[in-house]
């Protein structure tokens, strides 16, 4: 049997439901009660097809985060132009870019807390002693810091940690409202600059340094994702946050006041305006 | 503040690098696309890969649609072409879910299962003949009939994704509506709901019918 050998009235019955008939045939049709049961038919069976049980949230949702992952692969900077993009300002920042200034900033932050460590340590290695060079003075000083450091329990919690007492919980945030309308804790908006962020990130690194108090404060300042590494020079810190599921930050730019939910890899997810 | 654009701009938006753009293009189709997926392979395990194949799928061809068909219509085609490869991944005609099954975890599970809601309970069992009938149709009347009547697609665009005349969409998506509706009638009993005249093919599909899949270019949107 071929495409076209094909009962006449079911024929009918499936043109007249696509309303793909003419006048005298949707009369012929209508006017016979076998036609119109026959049409009555296929009109369930297109309702009973289109009644799909929805999937789980979380089914559409891995299929929203891989496409989007894919996204991501095929804009970088490499495959820009296979995206097509001519676009003035693509909101989709790559991975190299965002992470070129912290680096720099690490390295200066570093050489500059070395340099005040250094110079604190000498001061008061004259206080307590005149005799003693000022080198003499800051090896003693960072020995007792370290035996101080290793006397004081572990702070509960550290930069980078996602266990301890103190780990930043990540907000679930679906909607751009929802991301505008976070708020900065206030010592991190007095705080975070990305100066800050390395000086802090590279005092945690030299046990010797920060006391526990310090430690604390520092660590409960910070982010535990990886995106607080994203921050541009202009921007705060808001909020650990899952963005529509990918995990990462919220931070706000303190010039333009535009909001953005940074993925844990750079990625802008999404921003948004005062 | 939310502004709703049309396909078209979230098309261009997204092919300009716009995630955003993207995302809602996506959403917006997605559950469309799932619907076909899952009506093709005929059960939800299936369907969520497929439905998921596609969205990749999209995302790595959105560079090469050129908007010529909307991009419910390449969408469509993409969900179509995944679904055959699902099914062929696993060397199978479309599986039927079973009534014991907890396929999915959508909210309608529990209000059918209500044992108090007799209704829905036929829908339940409306829903499984309809399935099994389904998945009984050979692919090359199944296509067509799931999309038109779960896509919407016109004649012309499901020519163009099958590509094949418009002639033989037409006779396609009759035949297998017929043939449908003689297999609900029948096995529900009821031979006066439509006429069950033996004038279509038996609805019997051997595994050649699975492995012989149409493979339609998803990078031609015409």
């Amino acid at each position: 049997m071929n495409d076209g050998d094909l009962d006449p009235p079911h024929q009918l019955a499936s043109a007249y439901l696509d309303d793909d008939i003419t006048s005298a045939e949707r009369v012929r049709v209508e006017a016979s009660p076998e036609l119109v049961s026959l049409v009555e038919s296929f009109r369930q069976i297109r309702a009973g097809l289109c009644d799909v049980p929805a999937p789980s949230a979380t089914t559409r949702e891995a299929a929203f985060a891989a496409a989007l992952l894919e996204f991501d692969g095929l804009s970088s900077p490499g495959d820009a132009a296979s995206m097509g993009s001519d676009s003035a300002a693509p909101p989709v920042v790559s991975l190299a870019e965002r992470r070129r200034w912290p680096i720099a900033v690490l390295s200066v932050a570093a050489a500059v807390l070395l340099v005040g460590v250094v110079g604190i340590a000498a001061l008061s290695g004259r206080d307590d002693d005149k005799r003693s060079s000022a080198t003499d003075a800051a090896s003693q000083q960072m020995a007792s810091s370290a035996g101080e450091a290793a006397d004081i329990p572990a702070p509960m919690s550290t930069i980078g940690s996602i266990t301890g007492a103190g780990a930043q919980v990540s907000m679930q945030i679906d909607t751009p409202e929802q991301l505008l309308a976070l708020q900065a804790p206030s010592d991190v908006a007095t705080d975070l600059s990305p100066e800050a962020t390395a000086a802090t990130e590279a005092a945690a690194a030299d046990s010797t340094v920060t006391d526990q108090g310090d430690s604390k404060r520092a660590a409960s300042n910070f982010s535990s994702s990886p995106a607080i590494s994203c921050l541009a020079p202009q921007q705060i810190f808001l909020a650990d946050i899952q963005y529509r599921g990918v995990f990462g930050i919220a931070a706000r730019d303190t010039v333009t006041g535009v909001t953005q939910a940074i993925a844990d890899d750079c990625t802008v997810l999404v921003s948004v305006g005062p | 503040m939310a502004v709703l654009l049309d396909d078209r701009a979230l098309v261009t938006a997204a092919q300009g690098g716009d995630r955003v753009a993207l995302d809602e293009l996506l959403r917006r189709h997605y559950n469309r696309v799932h619907a076909v997926c899952r009506r093709i392979t005929g059960n939800d395990a299936d369907a969520a890969d497929a439905t998921q194949e596609a969205t990749i799928a999209m995302v790595r061809g959105l560079a090469r649609f050129d908007g010529r068909a909307s991009f419910g219509t390449w969408a469509y085609r993409i969900a179509t072409n995944a679904s055959l490869d699902e099914l062929r991944r696993r060397r199978r005609r479309p599986l039927v879910a079973g009534r014991d099954r907890d396929d999915h975890a959508g909210p309608d599970r529990h209000e059918i299962e209500d044992p108090e809601a007799e209704q829905p309970i036929e829908n339940l069992a409306d829903r499984y003949l309809l399935d099994a009938a389904l998945a009984a149709l050979p692919e090359t009347f199944r296509l067509p009939v799931v999309l038109r009547d779960v896509a919407g697609l016109d004649y012309a665009e499901i020519a163009a994704v099958l590509d094949v005349p418009i002639g033989t969409v037409k006779s396609r998506i009759a035949r297998g509506r017929g043939m449908l509706a003689i297999t609900i009638s029948s096995a529900s009993g009821n031979h006066n709901h439509v006429s069950d005249r033996p004038t279509t093919a038996p609805i019997t599909g051997s595994m050649n019918d699975t492995t012989r899949h149409e493979r339609h270019d998803m990078n031609d949107t015409t």
